[in-house]
């Protein structure tokens, strides 16, 4: 059976006129359905490139991505939309909230267009943000804005959740809620969640462990016994 | 100072965003183009004008008389320090006939005098000057083609002038050797006259010597002290002004000189003719005295000689009894001898018979004295009888001479007692004094050039204010976007001037190249486009382009300003902060609940992508007004394009469908016989068609608020109030209601209402226009005041006509509508056949006429028009733009979350397409009183454009234009949305 997620000498190159730089080198490896994964590395280790070309923001330079069976990497521009709208979830660092909506409306503008949304009102309140969802972003706090970011991305019902850094921004005690959100939902229909971290702590919490490094992937370690988010030591 | 590194970061600013650069250059170009284009054009247009009349030496005053001038009025003048130099000049409005018509035109000739000057110099289209008797230039300026002459045509001065007219002439008949045109006539509107069709058709240049007349008629002065003037400023209005004050009062003077010494003259001239009457009376009484006398003595000699023949005849009577005794003694004697013959001694005998014989002789002597005396009383009988024939005679002659003597002194102090009455009668004249004014179309054109002045005052505030709130929202959003940088540079040492100062550079480089494009294509565009249209209706040499410094100046400082002021603006709050907050991402700012979600039944209703749209409207305030403005604006300034055209195209078509139904009309002749003209009457009785004779007569018109005006108004009489509905449609615009002409009363057209200031009910002041002075005044009522586009008129029947301006009209013109086809060739042709037919002439020329001159102002709009577009296409493109950039992350968001490019699009453009739509809306309810204001503004004196006529078509294509420049803006900002990269775009903290 196909993994479902199969990444082949994946490599990536940014141009900049000139200038060539290697992000993504060679890399290959795969992720199965349902699981929580975290890839981990330092900064320019070239972590986002991986996730970004996962989520069909960007396309690989050679190579073959394989998610759930499709080989997203000879994608058109217009089947990348469709498989980020339809298939994949992202959150970010910055949350990147549209700052002139509500939180409510900011989970309906992503479950307006996807077939099987869930019902943005409960999902704000399975994140714990029934009380403030007719806040505006500028209102609420930092860990506030990345669960309504989360349930923007969970409201879609996506097969694969892709997290950038989710609690780069966050202190400890927030980061961690906002972990066990995340936790919380892998595996429930299928989801599958790929994390991105420079803290090597949060790898304790994940399933697969994926180490970067200078744009190849350094190791690949299956944790059989994940501890919970709330019991990791920053 | 100003490091170099900071020059270097304005230059990668400038080229970083190549097109937010643009957008002030184009919109700062805008304005100043139009505001610079349009007010550099009224000064450029008085500049060649006034020129022209420098060049020229066009008089500044001119002076008519009731009686003329002599060389001591022309002296008088010279010597007043007002006066520069006069030219004495003969002028006289007469009747000709020329090969392509005839009419009315005014004769001019200068009196050759010592002084060299010249005086409103002609310039010549064709052919030379006059070189002999019998020659002739004739005006280019025909507006009616009656008398368009060529060279070589005859001109004849026709026999139907006044006698007066014709005395003054020496020669009738004159060859056209050169075509002018007089800085005296600049429009082809050449003035009134008492004469003709009460319009002037042309003028012409004659010799002097073709003036039989001992006094001129006309005197041309220059002023002194003009120097450098321009004809107009106020300086110059103002010294003129003076002068024509002065010149009055000197004229009152002059007047008064020739009143005391016509008076002078006569009277004395009548007292010499009283006093020969009386001498003369005298010796003739005297002479026919002694002749009586004479008679007298005659008829007593002539009874002396009667008495004495008498008195002789009875002496011859005794005569004849001696002689009857002597011849019986004689007798006897003899008996006795012969009986005593015997007796008697022969001596005896001898005696006896002697005796006998003497007494025989001395008988027949007395016999003969006898008749002799007979004969002689014969004689003097027949003496007698002479001399009574000869004093009948002397007696009839006598009687002959006291009654022709009684008559002829009768005669004579009947003359002198005229005379007297005469002087009695003698008035002071009246002296005119004119400046230039008075000539045809000097007014107007001043008038024009400020019109124009008028229009560039408004139209240009749109553009700045537009300009300045693109350079506002753009130079927000610059810095904005720089705060980082800003923070950086701030913290490392940078005064909070040099950073603005960046900002303000770049704003002041886009404005200042912005400015310089625009002054110079405004500069060299609009004069030369505004004076091609008025070079329709004035006859002046071809624009020069001067570039005023001044507005140039204020242009400038006005275009930079609006870009400058507002860059400070949205600089000075964010360069406020520390630099430590800069650095840091501008906190966002908090969603704005709009209006709208509180009317929750119709927010629940909304899309879940219009209430976006609805709230991001309302976030930027700035950019909201920016938009609806500049959208406004340009809808405003588009439909004021169209509904211009709208209104000046509908001029022709109003005026001459629904307001002047005839279709042609015929100036006659002669006046005084026009309307019982049987000729014409039959003619036209053939013809199939209905005729309205009538008399229009220029006039000057005034009311309790207005006390004068520079416009043309005519008096319209027609001859029958019957059937003027027929030719003429008076209708009331406001109530739109027919009027009806009646008696006691007027009807006046719009436009002159307005200028009067006069409603119905209200009282207009009309008189006559003479040039000899006799003036007639009449103060009527306003009936009605009629919908009118093109010209000026009173409309006035006869009997009230007659009962308040004293004569009884004398038609001579006749209007035209035909019942069936109107074959115009064929009829007018036959029309014209009419001995007293002056002109016959198709309505349509009028209708393409006016159409012509009114053609003049449709570069005015385009220029309006496309300007607007333009100002359309910038604000949108600004806007566009800026929404893209600013929200970038949040159109990289959408595109992550698997937003389709349509989709994207749809949810940034909606709200540019909402603002349109309303910044439409609001330009197009804008644009219907922009419009109003500037056709009152633009309206030239003699036409009134048509009020509220903007078509749907023109609102439809305010509406297209304005959508389809913000589509076409939309299209080709796709690829920048198509651009935004998601990785890119979200990688750092905002
Ligand atoms: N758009 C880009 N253009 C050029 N180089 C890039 C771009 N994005 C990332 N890189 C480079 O690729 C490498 C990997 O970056 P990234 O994937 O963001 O690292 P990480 O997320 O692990 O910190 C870095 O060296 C970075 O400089
Ligand atoms: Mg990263």
């Amino acid at each position: 059976m196909p993994h479902f997620i199969e990444l082949e000498n994946v490599s990536k190159t940014y141009k900049t006129g000139e200038v060539e730089t290697p992000a993504l080198r060679d890399v290959n490896f795969i992720t199965d359905k349902g699981e929580f994964c975290v890839v981990v590395g330092q900064s320019g280790a070239g972590k986002t490139t991986l996730l970004n070309l996962l989520g069909g923001m960007d396309t690989c330079s050679d190579g073959i991505i394989r998610v759930d069976g499709e080989v997203i990497s000879g994608y058109s521009q217009k089947r990348l939309t469709s498989y980020r709208r339809f298939d994949i979830g992202f959150v970010f660092q910055f949350y990147n909230l549209v700052p002139n909506l509500t939180a409510l409306e900011n989970v309906e503008l992503a479950a307006e267009i996807c077939k099987n949304p869930l019902n943005a009102a409960e999902t704000l309140e399975k994140v714990g943000l029934k009380e403030r969802m007719n806040h505006f972003p500028a209102q609420l706090s930092g860990g506030e804005q990345q669960r309504v970011s989360i349930a923007r991305a969970l409201a879609k019902n996506p097969k694969l959740m892709l997290c950038d850094e989710p609690t780069g921004a966050l202190d400890d005690e927030t980061g961690k809620q906002i972990l066990r959100l995340l936790l919380d939902f892998s595996g429930s229909d299928g989801m599958t969640v790929m994390l991105i971290t420079h803290n090597a702590a949060i790898t304790q919490m994940a399933k697969r462990v994926v180490k970067m490094r200078n744009g190849g992937i350094r190791s690949v370690t299956i944790n059989d016994e994940p501890i919970q988010p709330e019991e990791i030591e920053w | 100072m100003v490091t170099k590194s900071l020059w270097k970061n304005i230059y990668r600013d400038i080229f970083s965003s190549v097109s937010r650069f643009l957008a002030i250059v184009i919109i700062t170009a805008l304005g100043a183009f139009v505001f610079c284009g349009l007010r550099a054009t009224a000064p450029d247009m008085e500049n060649t004008a006034d020129k022209y009349y420098k060049d020229s030496a066009l008089m500044d005053y001119r002076l008519l008389s009731s009686v003329g001038f002599d060389e001591a009025d022309v002296e008088a003048l010279r010597e007043l320090p007002l006066t520069e130099y006069v030219k004495p000049a003969y002028r006289a409005d007469v009747l000709v006939s020329a090969p392509s018509g005839g009419g009315a035109v005014r004769l001019h000739a200068i009196a050759s005098d010592a002084e060299e000057k010249s005086i409103n110099d002609l310039i010549f289209i064709a052919g030379r000057g006059i070189e002999n008797d019998g020659e002739c230039l004739i005006g280019s300026a025909t507006f009616r083609e009656e008398i368009a002459a060529n060279i070589g045509d005859i001109i004849t001065i026709t026999d139907e002038n006044k006698s007066e007219t014709l005395d003054m002439l020496a020669t009738r008949e004159f060859t056209v050797v050169g075509i002018v045109q007089s800085p005296l006539y600049i429009t082809n509107f050449l003035g009134g006259t008492d004469i003709g069709s009460g319009s002037l058709l042309n003028y012409m240049y004659v010799g002097e010597s073709a003036f039989d007349i001992s006094v001129y008629t006309e005197l041309f002065v220059v002023a002194a002290d003009k120097g450098e003037l321009s004809s107009f400023s106020d300086e110059y209005k103002d010294l003129i002004g003076g002068g024509v004050t002065a010149l009055e009062d000197f004229a009152e003077t002059r007047a008064q000189i020739w009143y005391d010494r016509v008076y002078n003259d006569a009277l004395a001239e009548l007292t010499d003719a009283e006093n020969t009457l009386s001498e003369e009376r005298e010796k003739a009484y005297s002479e026919l005295a002694d002749a009586k006398q004479k008679l007298d003595d005659g008829e007593q000699e002539i009874a002396d000689g009667k008495a004495e023949l008498e008195a002789n005849a009875l002496e011859l009577e005794a005569a004849r009894i001696k002689i009857a005794d002597g011849q019986r003694a004689i007798n006897d004697a003899e008996n006795k001898l012969a009986q005593y013959e015997m007796l008697l001694t022969p001596e005896q005998l001898t005696e006896a018979q002697t005796e006998l014989a003497a007494q025989k002789t001395a008988l027949n002597t007395a016999r003969k004295q006898y008749t002799d005396g007979l004969t002689a009383i014969d004689e003097g009988w027949k003496k007698i009888e002479d001399s009574e024939q000869e004093i009948a005679d002397g007696r009839a002659k006598y009687e002959t001479g006291l009654r022709d003597a009684d008559i002829e002194f009768a005669k004579a102090e009947n003359e002198i007692a005229d005379g007297y009455a005469e002087l009695a009668e003698v008035k002071v004249p009246t002296w005119y004094v004119y400046d230039r004014k008075s000539n045809p179309g000097y007014d107007g054109f001043g008038s024009d050039a400020g019109r124009i002045n008028a229009l560039a005052l408004t139209i240009p505030v749109f553009f700045f204010l537009v300009s300045a709130l693109v350079c506002l929202t753009t130079m927000t959003r610059m810095v904005e976007e720089q705060r980082t940088q800003i923070g950086v540079i701030k913290a490392l040492g940078f005064r909070r001037g040099q950073i603005m100062f960046k900002f303000m550079l770049y704003a002041t480089a886009a404005s200042v190249t912005g400015a310089i494009i625009g002054i110079a294509a405004g500069i060299l565009v609009f004069p030369v486009t505004i004076w091609d249209a008025y070079k329709i209706m004035y006859r002046l040499p071809a624009v020069e382009l001067g570039g005023n410094v001044w507005i140039i100046v204020n242009t400038f400082a006005a275009a930079v300003l609006s870009t400058v002021i507002p860059t400070y603006i949205a600089c000075r709050g964010n360069l406020r902060e520390m630099s430590a907050a800069l650095m840091r991402p501008k906190a966002p700012k908090i969603g704005a609940r709009v209006l709208l979600e509180r009317i929750t039944f119709i927010w629940r209703r909304l899309k879940f992508s219009h209430k976006v749209t609805a709230r991001n409207i309302f976030l930027n305030k700035s950019r909201l007004f920016m938009t609806l403005i500049g959208v406004m604006g340009c809808t405003a300034l588009l439909l004021t394009g169209f509904g211009l055209r709208n209104s000046i195209t509908g001029v022709a078509v109003r005026q001459f469908d629904a307001i002047n139904l005839q279709d042609a009309e015929v100036t006659l002749r002669d006046a005084s016989t026009g309307f019982d003209d049987s000729e014409l009457n039959e003619t036209l009785a053939g013809l199939d068609c209905s005729a309205l004779y009538y008399r229009k007569i220029q006039i000057d018109a005034v009311s309790d608020k207005v006390t004068s005006t520079t416009l043309e108004i005519n008096l319209m009489i027609p001859e029958d109030l019957d059937s003027v509905s027929k030719f003429i449609r008076f209708n009331n615009v406001r109530s739109n209601e027919e009027l009806t002409l009646k008696p006691g009363s007027v009807i006046i057209t719009e436009k002159l209402a307005e200028w009067l200031k006069i409603s119905v009910g209200d009282t207009v002041t009309i008189s006559t226009i003479r040039t000899d002075g006799g003036n007639r005044k009449a103060s009527l009522t306003v009936a009605g005041i009629s919908e009118n586009y093109v010209g000026h008129i009173i409309y006035i029947s006869p009997e009230t006509y007659e009962r308040e301006l004293g004569d009884a009209p004398e038609y001579d013109g006749v209007l035209l509508k035909f019942n069936g086809d109107f074959e115009r060739e064929n009829i007018l042709t036959s029309i014209l056949t009419v001995d007293n037919v002056l002109s016959a002439l198709d309505i349509s020329v009028f209708r393409s006429t006016v159409a012509d001159m009114l053609k003049s102002m449709d570069t005015l709009v385009w220029i309006i028009i496309g300007s607007a577009t333009a100002l359309a296409f910038v604000v949108l493109y600004n806007l566009t733009n800026i929404n893209i950039t600013e929200r970038i992350r949040e159109l990289a968001t959408l595109k992550v979350l698997g937003f389709y490019e349509v989709e994207v699009r749809r949810y940034v453009y909606r709200e540019s397409r909402v603002l349109t739509v309303f910044g439409m809306l609001l330009g197009l309810v804008g644009g219907i009183f922009l419009t109003q204001y500037v056709i009152v503004t633009a309206e030239v004196d003699n036409i009134m454009f048509l009020r509220g006529a903007i078509t749907p078509l023109s609102y439809g294509l305010s509406v297209v234009i304005t959508l389809v420049s913000a589509e076409i803006v939309h299209w080709v900002m796709r690829r920048g949305l198509t651009r935004i990269n998601m990785v890119d775009s979200l990688k750092s903290a905002e």
